[in-house]
């Protein structure tokens, strides 16, 4: 009943409070692709990859006081609240629950901007949906011309990710 | 010409010479299937009309596209040239785009989606450029087609006018599915005035994105109508309590189904079994040429037939769940408990009194569970938002004379008042056996 919501309550539990929608949601998609057992539908939107399911899990979290959502600076942050830490526990004492959560790779994640997070997305969703690489990168920079000279370093993370992911 | 009759367009026609590809990919194996899929899955159960299949949708979405398009080629404005001309050359890309837009689709899809870890998008890019028999039609059209074909179905092909066509908050996908769906079912909220919608029909640049809006001047009013459907719509059609609590008895019998055929309880059947539960799958199988196969050939009716044979299944559960589907004995919704961890303690008390495993005595449906969900009602606009940090923001935009957009929420208060109210429906199902005892007696929600 819980499996969802804990996952996500315990990706906040285990990062610094997230700053920014595109980053929240660009940081649960890179980390599906690292192999976190998150089992959202992504589709490209004008942002790069975004899942409407996981915007409506968080709304939920939110609307039930599990997470806070917070506008500061003109962007949305979310941290988990008490009672979140108290549900997230419970269901680890009493029910068994437990997920690994790579807290290193949140910690990277957190660390980069939203727009250089776009652009990785952006190319891990066109090679995970099928392209192949050249095509992928060729593709990504047509559809972000605006950040075109992020694409090699971009490709560079990917590939780190998805390393974490077959190793 | 080829001419269809249909009940939502009346007349629908292909010319066999310069639309030959589109017929080809209509007499194809793969889009026939959709004639045995319906559109509307389980929504029979609640509107007996509703027998309507995607195959009817799909072609309606096709001839919607060529009526869109050809609106916007008649505009006037050196605005919009870069869209017409984007779209001249890319008329026959936007076409069999739109054909295509739900081949992927399977039997009861949501909830085949959910068992298999794979969703419909997946299997139409597998089907479009994996070499199947549409593959083929496409590239002796154009080398390199398949492939952009999938672009638009994915969003990511460059000519943006033609992905927004088929796929942005005022797409001729969404406009023939309500369309269709609302005359099929007979809930009439739903209808709008078409005619007047592709007369005001406009393009734009609007948030550095293109946009396919309605005339500010002219075309408030049916923006207004073409949003109050969709509420009603969901509310009370895509949504309806009953026709959701058989779309996840589905799905609770597919679970079921793959966990006794693990353990060899179920006997071997090739085609259920590529698609389903494919050797060694780890709940990410990929999508092999066996395993795509196999779902070419699953209709409704494959896996009705299942359910009537699996409802004399030894496995109480299974045969439970199917007798339940099939008799109509559908779970009944409660209100969604206040504390949802001591509701799920009793829960499982009863699985354990009764002897069953607790993910079968209930049903959770939530909008972070739907495949399908209207995002520009049920999320609440972040107008508060700056620029760099918004994401996937929904809208429909009115462009004035000037070609400039705004928002249909900050034009309209109707609208306005809609959007920030928000549709979220949570609903909790169990057996009707189970729902005085975990509600006290509690009405239906």
């Amino acid at each position: 009943m819980f499996d969802s919501a804990y996952r996500l309550l315990k990706l906040f539990a285990s990062s610094a409070p997230i700053k920014g929608r595109k980053k929240l949601q660009k940081m649960v998609y890179l980390m599906s692709v690292a192999g976190a057992p998150f089992q959202y539908k992504y589709r490209y939107h004008h942002f790069g990859p975004y899942s409407e399911q996981l915007q409506a899990e968080i709304n939920e979290l939110v609307q039930k006081g599990y997470v806070s959502e917070k506008n500061e600076d003109s962007a949305y942050v979310y941290t988990l609240t008490d009672k979140g830490k108290m549900l997230m526990e419970r269901l680890e004492q009493e029910e068994g629950y437990s997920c690994t959560i790579d807290a290193r790779l949140t910690e990277s994640l957190a660390r980069q901007t939203s727009t250089f997070l776009e652009m990785v997305s952006t190319y891990a969703f066109l090679v995970q949906s099928g392209d192949e690489p050249e095509r992928a990168r060729q593709k990504a920079v047509e559809l972000k011309g605006h950040l075109a000279d992020m694409i090699d370093e971009a490709i560079s993370y990917y590939e780190q990710i998805r390393w974490k992911n077959a190793g | 010409m080829q001419t269809f009759r249909d009940p939502v367009h009346n007349i629908i026609q292909f010319d066999p010479d310069s639309e030959r590809v589109l017929l080809e990919l209509i007499d194809s194996k793969a889009l026939q299937r959709l004639r045995h899929i319906k559109q509307l899955g389980l929504s029979s159960y609640t509107y007996p009309g509703a027998e309507h299949s995607r195959f009817s949708h799909s072609l309606g979405v096709c001839h919607l596209m060529k009526r869109f398009i050809e609106t916007i080629l008649s505009l006037r404005g050196d605005r919009v040239r870069q869209y017409q001309e984007e779209l001249r050359d890319h008329r026959m890309l936007a076409l069999a785009a739109a054909l295509l837009h739900d081949i992927g689709h399977g039997p009861f899809s949501h909830a085949l989606e959910k068992t298999t870890g794979i969703d419909h998008e997946e299997w139409s890019q597998a089907i479009i450029t994996g070499g199947t028999e549409i593959t083929q039609i496409l590239e002796s059209y154009r080398s390199g087609f398949a492939r952009e074909v999938a672009d638009v179905i994915r969003r990511t092909h460059t000519a943006k006018s033609v992905v927004k066509l088929l796929s942005s908050q005022l797409d001729t996908d969404r406009v023939d599915y309500l369309l269709r769906d609302s005359l099929m079912t007979g809930a009439g909220y739903g209808r709008f005035d078409l005619e007047w919608l592709i007369h005001v029909l406009r393009i734009g640049t609007f948030r550095d994105d293109v946009e396919v809006g309605l005339d500010l001047d002219k075309g408030m009013s049916i923006a207004e109508d073409f949003v109050m459907a969709r509420y009603y719509m969901y509310k009370h059609v895509y949504l309806h309590k009953s026709t959701r609590s058989a779309e996840l008895i589905v799905g609770k019998i597919l679970q079921r189904a793959v966990e006794l055929r693990k353990e060899g309880a179920l006997p071997v059947d090739p085609v259920l079994d590529a698609v389903l539960c494919p050797a060694g799958d780890s709940g990410t199988a990929p999508i092999t040429k066996e395993r795509l196969d196999a779902f070419l050939q699953l209709t409704d009716h494959t896996l009705w037939h299942k359910f009537y044979i699996w409802q004399n299944h030894e496995d109480p559960v299974l045969s439970r769940l199917c007798r339940n589907l099939i008799e109509r004995r559908l779970y009944k919704s409660i209100p969604p408990p206040e504390d949802e961890f001591a509701f799920f303690k009793k829960l499982q008390e009863l699985a354990a009194r009764d002897g069953v495993p607790v993910d079968y005595i209930y049903l959770k449906d939530t909008p972070s569970m739907r495949s399908y969900t209207d995002v520009y009602l049920s999320h609440q606009p972040k107008d508060d938002e700056s620029e760099g940090e918004r994401e996937a923001s929904e809208q429909i935009v009115l462009f004035d004379r000037n070609g400039v957009g705004h928002e249909l929420a900050n034009k309209s208060p109707i609208i306005n008042q809609l959007r920030n109210k928000s549709v979220q429906l949570e609903r909790i199902y169990v057996p009707e056996a189970y729902k005085a005892i975990l509600t006290g007696g509690l009405q239906d929600v």
